[in-house]
Order: structure tokens, then sequence, then C-alpha cells
């Protein structure tokens, strides 16, 4: 039987490290626990909240949405028409590498160096204020206003599309096919312009759309924020935004598919996984009937679903923990008032599985953006510009990946503190029920250095 | 029987556990000095209702 496995996305060398991969995680443990000794020592009162924030400088918000919006929509239609115009070839289409590299990934990375990037950019937001702008001037009165949103939906939808793409990176055999993706940018848009004309722009961007408020939580860590009231851009303390997010039903879920879904990524290109998926594959053909392809696709969608649980598994114990010193909490409140402390550890996993991506893959724009459709075009000049593997060794990729992994589990560990010393008096408990925070921030470390461990060996 | 095939990448990939183990059993003791705390508490509560009853 031929196996065949997806595209893999960390594209990952032989290293040169001195020492086993595995002292790394042993030393990142143990930045862990000093990290928490330091806490319980040094941070006894709440410094994060109310945010400490400093104007920076006037910022024209306005004129920067109505720009970026023009460029979000233009690029959103370049794009889609590539998908169906140009050659249906992954590689020579801008599109695959558009929408998994620059925009999934890039946008990740932006969104922690810049804050709120997307916003401005995106298109399907722009389209309806364009929208909602027309009407209001044409019918010369108020649009109808829009219907409440519904408190138990929460970032559900946001939760199940984030769960969808990475359903169609993973493990849709078709992943790359350019017209696939047009089609599917398509729908996602026209579901987002229905979410935003029944419950308003602003609620559904905040709740429903799956990628602003992917980017959107990944922005709360970044240390600039725009505020439209005054004009603004603030310069804040790193983190600080997250507590300020309404912690509303499908958020926990929201995040541990976000970290679920990342560690299969990485889980899926490792020697345990190409171990285990021909069998899983074969389970499915010979006992189930399915085809050899979909037969691999449900061996993987059982993968990430497993991926996804595991990590709820262990947020469910941490917090089941830290209810023996607040056992009047309901799990699911002490679940929800933490959740925030998951959102640095996302990002981290995301930087350190897709750094090497973004790094290598990246590159590719400069070539596609001169041939966007793959039919041999040059509008830039630059359509011969290959990728130069030499910008980043591998054994650099491994120490990028190490540094995010233990600062991002660091900046997860403050958070939950800084929760903590907030909602708990007597500080003693509060450092106490930490403990079990420090136990989930070790387990997700030594996973996420194990499985990038494990996918540079395969 | 998968699993005791593949069980070599299993023990190779549980070196990586080690600080996971050690703050696990950490957790452990905690927990169980935590309960025998709260159930000391309990009992002078219930002996200080005692007396005054």
């Amino acid at each position: 039987m031929n196996i065949v496995i997806p595209f893999a996305h960390g594209i990952v060398g032989k290293r040169d490290i001195p020492i086993p991969d595995y002292v790394f995680g042993w030393a990142a443990g143990v930045v862990l626990i000093l990290s928490f000794v330091g806490l319980a020592v040094l941070w006894p009162k709440p410094i994060l909240q109310p945010e400490p924030a400093k104007r920076l400088c006037f910022f024209p918000s306005l004129l920067v949405d109505i720009v970026c919006g023009v460029i979000g929509v233009a690029l959103f239609v370049i794009v889609v028409y590539a998908g169906f115009a140009g050659v249906q070839v992954g590689t020579a289409n801008l599109e695959p590498t558009f929408v998994y590299v620059t925009f999934w990934v890039g946008l990740a990375f932006a969104s922690l160096l810049f804050g709120n990037v997307f916003g401005p950019f995106n298109p399907w937001r722009a389209i309806a204020r364009a929208v909602a702008w027309v009407g209001k001037t044409v019918s010369r009165g108020a649009l109808p206003e829009p219907i409440a949103y519904p408190r138990w939906l929460g970032r559900w939808p946001a939760a199940v599309g984030i769960l969808c793409f990475a359903w169609l990176e993973l493990v849709y055999s078709n992943k790359d096919d350019p017209s696939t993706l047009s089609v599917l940018a398509l729908a996602y848009a026209a579901i987002q312009l229905v979410g935003m004309s029944i419950y308003g722009i602003d609620t559904w961007t905040e709740r429903g759309d799956a990628f602003a408020v992917y980017f959107g939580l990944f922005a709360r860590v970044s240390v600039f924020e725009r505020r439209d009231d005054e004009d603004a851009l603030y310069i804040r303390a790193p983190l600080s935004a997250l507590f300020k997010l309404d912690i509303v039903p499908g958020t926990v879920a929201l995040l541990c598919v976000m970290i679920g879904s990342t560690s299969f990524d990485g889980f899926s290109n490792g020697v345990l996984w190409n171990d285990l998926a021909p069998d899983l594959q074969k389970f499915f053909v010979n006992d189930l009937g399915a085809s050899l392809n979909t037969g691999l696709e449900l061996a993987f969608t059982v993968g990430l679903l497993f991926m996804i649980a595991f990590v709820f598994g262990v947020y469910r114990i941490g917090v089941a923990g830290m209810r023996l010193y607040d056992p009047e909490k309901p799990w699911l409140v002490l679940a929800r008032r933490f959740v925030i402390s998951l959102v640095p550890i996302s990002l981290a996993y995301v930087i350190a599985h897709y750094f090497s991506l973004l790094a290598y893959q990246g590159q590719a724009m400069a070539s596609l953006a001169s041939d966007p459709l793959g039919t041999g075009s040059d509008l830039f000049g630059t359509a011969s510009v290959g990728i130069n593997y030499g910008v980043v060794s591998a054994s650099g990729i491994w120490y990028v990946q190490v540094a995010a992994l233990v600062i991002g589990h660091v900046a997860g560990l403050m958070v939950a503190h800084e929760r903590a010393v907030s909602d708990y008096p007597d500080s003693r408990i509060a450092v106490r029920s930490q403990l079990w925070m420090l136990g989930v921030m070790v387990v997700f470390t030594s996973l996420g250095l194990w499985i990038l461990s494990a996918a540079g060996q395969a | 029987m998968t699993v005791i095939a593949h069980a070599g990448h299993w023990i190779e990939g549980g070196i990586f556990a080690a600080p996971v183990i050690i703050v696990a059993g950490a957790l452990a003791v905690s927990s169980v000095r935590e309960k025998r705390r709260r159930r000391r508490r309990e009992a002078g509560h219930s002996a200080e209702g005692g007396r005054r009853s």
C-alpha cells in the first residue's frame, strides 16, 4: 500500500548543536520553575491591571482604515483571481503560498510586532463598512439595528472556523489546489458578510470572524494599541491587553484548537506519527472500506482531534488542580478566568513551528508576486528570485524554536500569576494555585520541544 | 501491537518528559498537603462549633 504523507510545513535540516535536544527540554523546565519562584517572590500585587499605557503619536484611524481596507480588498481579489485563472500547481500559483505563509503565518508574527495589523486590512470588514456607508448615505438615515449577538454563541464560530482551516491545512489532501482555495475563500467571505449584516460589523468581527479573532488575540500580546476615539497610537506593557479580553463561551475551545492544531502540525512531521499513521490508515481502508486517500485523511483527522483533546485535557487537569485552592468556583469559571494565559503559549507554538516556513517559503513571495498566475510573467522583475536556504541554519532555527517556547511559556506563567494575585487576596493561595499552571506550562513546553525535536529527526 | 512495535520511539521521546514527571510529583505532594491542611481546618472548625454548642 502506498502511503502519501501530505506536504510537511516545517522545513528542518540536519542540526549541528553541541548537546542533545532533550537537555534543552530539561533546561526549559528549570527556567520555568525558576520563573515561578521569581514571580512568587517579586510579583505580590497586580501590575498589568489597569493597563499601563502611554500615548506615542497621532494616528489617523479613519484614513488608515480606508487605505488599508482598499489594499486588503485588492489583495483578496488578486489572490482569489490567481487561484481561478492561474496554473493549478500549488508551488507555481500565488494563492497557496499567500494563504498558508504570508497570511496565516506572516500576520501572526506581524500581530505580535505591530499590534492588530489584520484589523484595518480585513477585506470582508472593509467591504461591509463600505456597504454600510453607502447604505447610510443613499437612505439618508440610520440602517436597521443589528440583532443582539447571543451570549452563548461567544467565540464558538471562531473556534469552528480555525478548526476548519486547520483541517484544510493539515489534513485535506487537495489543500494546495488554487481553485479550491479560491472557492473556500469566497465562501468564507460570504459567511463573514452574512454574519456582519445580522449581528453588526464590529460584534461579528470580534466574535465570529475566525481570522480576526485569531490575529486579534495575538495582537493583545503586542505593545502597540490604536485608540480610535483619540486618533492616537499608544504603547503599553506587553500582555496587558489580555486582561481586557471579554471572556465569552468558546474562548477555551478556541485556544485549545489553536494550540492543538499547531502541535499536530509538528507532531505529524515526526517519526512517531509517521509510524502510527499508516496503521490508522489501514484500519480505515481495510476495516471501514475507505479509499486510500480518504483513509489517510481520516487518520490525520483523528490525529488532529486527538491533539486538540490532549491540550484541552492538560488544561482541564491544571484548572481542576487549581480548584483545590478555590473549591467554591465552578471549573468553567476558573477555566475562563485563566484561559488568557494560553494566548502567549499559542503564539509561542506558532513562532516555533512556523518560523522556518516563514524564513524559507516566505521568500517565494518575491517570485510569486511577479508571476502570480504561474504563466511566466515578470511584473516586478523578481520572477527568477529563488529561495536562499542559507538565510538561517537548521541550528539557528532550533535556537529560535527553543527561545520562542521558553519565552512564550514564561509569559503564560506571568499572565496566570497576574490573574491569580488579582483574584485571590491571600498571596499564599495565589502562589499555591499557580503550581498547577506551572505544571501545565511544563507539559506544553516539553511537548513542544519533543515535537520539534522529533520533526527534526524524521 | 502498534504501540509495542513503536515502543522505541515512545521511550526515546519519554526522556523529554523528565521535567513533567518531577513537576507532577511536586503537584501530587502539594495536593496531599493541601487536602490534609483542609481536613485539619474543617476538624478545627467542627471542634470549635461543638464547644460553642
